[in-house]
């Protein structure tokens, strides 16, 4: 389970305010979808969520355990995809994977299990002996991917994971976010691509100009636009997204 | 509005020397950076200016009495042009494909000729700079011992502005037929590797050059012999190397008062380096964008489908895919992303291994200079100063490899990966610290036990030369990380960015140097032995590397959690 409270960020370099009180809990056994458009804050969102980057107010939990104030503890509880797979160039795909199952202390035998299991999903068992910079951007995805399962996680936090992946290894990750969430666990990522998010998403979040500015289901969207009398029965999530974003940028116009 | 090619000129100027113009250059902290990029380029000409300047000078001395001294410019304008081609083409093949983002330049609209030309350019500038030094030197030299009329520096100025113009064409006229050919060269790797060893051979070749005739120019036979017979090297090269030829005969007529002449062979040099630069940009401004077409294709490499099981249970490597402390793994991934990119490795460990080599070069060149020096070194076994000159040598080795005052720039684009991962800030950053020791502690074994094995000091002496080498190249060590923390260069397109170009390692460097040359006067005032001086500096040292060890990790973790990634 994550929980975000009233986090807030604003870059002191160019005194950007990128997130502003963002709050939201991911349930357990359910697959959150972050929707926003580009520079909307969804990057910097789960950076501070994953203890990259410091809040300047609010707090981020995961399994209730702060990660401001036990950032070791609240990291070893999720894995992470970022949103740049470009990395590590020079180090071998088996030596990257060591690397992240030292650091998560994956016992011998669990991790070549996981890496037999998760490399040959994702068809890069085959390429776990070439160097990372060899691969393609999908390739080094997938490896990301791996790496972030290999401690078995119960909260999956994830930035734009679709981008590079082609569809075999998208309906892939679609599969594995599902059955993770089947499974008990908790599933976070953002994305752009709508059909993605409308597809897999048991509830979606929708942050615009730094501020969350939906959280629900989609019939829970479609229901407030249409009670705003914006959406016409049956409208898909991108009609609805516009729509809301542009009632949003209307409304920080205003203020 | 700026021309396209104009724009690609800044480009690339941008990308190789990270160069940006005045006007950007706003705010006190840039400006601090310019003076300090200004006084290092200050102190690095003058430091090579001093060796040009002696060489120079000596060559005058041997010269004059036999009324050759107008050789002098000649032998500049070969060492020019010859040192210009030797660094156009290092410089041209590792200017060869920048970054994969450069590569996305041959989707848009840019004719291939202007590609090769702003390349051209950019290199030109950087070697245009070496030109005028040389010959700068040499012209000086020459004008105050001989007295040449105004109109001499001004001819030497322009001769210097058009002399890289032939090598650099001709370096581009075999490289881009070699790289369109030679498919393995196509990738940064070899081209590094390949620069770097070019270099190196260079930079030891060089060190020859400079070194083995200084002893030999007393002899005026010998000077007679190698300077001004019909079959003499200078000769040889100044006839058939048109460049230097005509720079020559344009400064020796200038040099003489002449006014048309030195015109005349100016323009005709300049005219025929920008006929063959041109012809060069023509003729291979495709083939050159086309070398760049597949540059660094990856080429994987696949496990045969029955042995991939094997290969994830260990088999033939049972370290693979087995647990292992996080440190040993910290440390394990430095020292493999330092010591596979190529531009890391040259210009970090490879300088302990280097640095020996040149030295050893020294001895062999110099060895009659060295025979001569041997009852001079046997003083130096009694007292301090054995102990001193060989802990000195190694605390100059352990720490001049900037791996640490680089740690955490060179890790700029995989911070926020590293900080997603439940790794403890202290053994991310001891890792950091423990890979730049092991260099120290080879360098220091290397250059203190070297020198007090050459000096001739007894077991305790080069155990405490050893100690306190380590103790200093530890201190470094431990203020050029503290330093990268503090003001990391996080942005950064290009690896040479990131450990070549960085402020911080030009600080480590030249601030250990420094502190090693303070240690060393301060050495002549101290009334100390050996134990003293083992006491003051490598006690001092170890004790101040200990404080600074307690206080990092607590501010560091502040400092790295502020950070705006």
């Amino acid at each position: 389970m994550l929980s975000l409270d009233n986090l807030t960020k604003t870059y002191s370099r160019t005194g950007t305010k990128a997130v502003d009180s963002v709050s939201l809990e991911v349930r357990d056994g359910e697959i959150f979808g972050f929707l926003g458009p580009n520079g909307a804050g969804k990057t910097t969102t789960i950076k501070m969520l994953t203890g990259v980057l410091r809040p300047d107010a609010g707090d981020a939990r995961i399994e209730g355990v702060s990660i401001g104030a036990q950032p070791l503890r609240a990291k070893a509880l999720f894995g992470s995809v970022g949103d740049n797979p470009e990395l590590w160039n020079r180090l071998k795909a088996h030596e990257y994977l060591d690397f992240i199952a030292d650091v998560y202390r994956v016992p011998t035998a669990e991790r070549r299990e996981r890496i037999a299991s998760l490399a040959g999903r994702f068809a890069i068992a085959d390429v776990l002996a070439s160097s990372i910079g060899s691969f393609s951007r999908g390739m080094k995805q997938k490896l990301c991917i791996v790496g972030s399962l290999l401690h078995d996680p119960r909260n999956w936090i994830l930035d734009e994971p679709m981008v590079g992946l082609d569809p075999q290894a998208a309906y892939d990750l679609k599969e594995l976010m599902r059955a993770r969430a089947d499974s008990g666990r908790c599933v976070f990522f953002s994305t752009h691509v709508l059909e993605v998010a409308e597809r897999v998403c048991d509830r979606i979040g929708v942050i615009a100009k730094g501020r969350l500015i939906f959280v629900g289901t989609l019939e829970e969207l479609r229901g407030r636009q249409g009670a705003a009398g914006q959406a016409q029965g049956g409208e898909d999530l991108e009609s609805l997204f516009l729509e809301l974003v542009e009632d949003a940028e209307t409304a920080g116009a205003a203020r | 509005m700026k021309s396209a090619f104009s724009s690609l000129v800044r480009l690339y100027l941008g990308s190789i020397f990270g160069w940006k113009p005045l006007s950007e250059r706003r705010g006190a902290k840039e400006k601090l950076k310019l003076a300090g990029i200004a006084l290092l380029f200050l102190l690095v000409v003058g430091d090579f200016g001093v060796i040009f300047v002696m060489s120079s000078l000596s060559q005058y001395e041997a010269l004059k009495p036999l009324g050759l001294q107008g050789l002098l410019l000649l032998n500049a304008a070969i060492l020019s042009t010859m040192l210009v081609f030797v660094f156009g083409f290092i410089m041209a093949l590792s200017t060869w494909s920048l970054s994969p983002a450069e590569r996305g330049l041959l989707a848009l609209p840019i004719d291939p000729r202007s590609l090769l030309a702003a390349k051209m350019i950019v290199v030109y500038l950087s070697e245009v700079a070496f030109a005028l030094f040389i010959m700068g030197v040499n012209l000086v030299v020459f004008g105050i011992k001989e007295g040449p009329p105004p109109g001499f520096y001004i001819d030497g100025l322009l001769v210097a502005l058009v002399l890289p113009l032939i090598p650099l064409a001709l370096v581009y006229a075999f490289l881009v037929p070699f790289l369109s050919l030679a498919r393995f060269m196509r990738n940064r790797n070899a081209i590094l590797l390949v620069a770097g060893l070019l270099g190196i051979a260079f930079a030891l070749g060089f060190n020859v050059m400079i070194q083995a005739p200084l002893s030999r120019l007393a002899d005026p036979a010998w000077v007679l012999a190698n300077y001004a017979g019909p079959g003499t090297l200078l000769n040889l090269v100044g006839s058939a190397w048109p460049p230097s030829w005509l720079a020559w005969r344009s400064l020796a007529s200038a040099s003489s008062g002449a006014l048309l002449e030195p015109l005349a062979w100016l323009g005709l040099l300049a005219g025929l380096g920008m006929a063959v630069s041109a012809l060069v940009i023509l003729g291979l401004g495709r083939t050159y964008a086309g070398s760049l077409l597949d540059f660094d294709e990856g080429r994987l490499r696949r496990l045969a489908g029955g042995s991939v099981r094997g290969y994830i249970a260990g088999e033939g490597a049972p370290g693979r895919f087995a647990r292992g402390p996080l440190l040993l793994a910290l440390v394990r991934r430095e020292s493999r992303l330092m010591n596979r990119e190529p531009i890391y490795f040259l210009n970090g460990p490879l300088i302990v291994l280097l640095m020996p080599a040149i030295l050893a070069l020294y001895y062999v060149v110099q060895r009659d200079t060295f025979a001569d020096l041997l009852p001079l070194v046997a003083t130096l076994r009694e007292g301090p100063r054995g102990l001193l000159i060989a802990a000195a040598a190694g605390a100059f080795l352990g720490s001049g490899t900037s791996i640490t005052a680089t740690a955490l720039s060179r890790d700029a684009k995989a911070l926020p990966w590293i900080r997603a991962l439940p790794i403890p800030t202290r053994d991310y950053l001891f890792a950091k610290l423990g890979h730049g020791l092991i260099w120290a502690l080879f360098g220091a074994l290397v250059g203190a036990g070297g020198g007090a094995w050459l000096i001739g000091l007894g077991p305790a002496l080069a155990l405490a030369a050893v100690f306190m080498a380590l103790a200093f190249a530890s201190l470094v060590n431990l203020a050029g990380l503290w330093l990268d923390t503090a003001m990391p260069r996080l942005e950064w397109d290009n690896p040479t960015a990131a450990m070549k170009q960085n402020p911080n390692s030009v600080f480590a460097v030249l601030g250990s140097m420094g502190l090693i040359a303070a240690l060393g006067a301060l050495s002549l005032l101290l009334p100390l032995g050996p134990a003293g001086f083992v006491l003051a500096y490598g006690g001092g040292a170890a004790a101040l590397f200990a404080l600074l060890l307690a206080l990092y990790p607590a501010w560091a973790e502040r400092r790295l959690a502020a950070l705006e990634i």
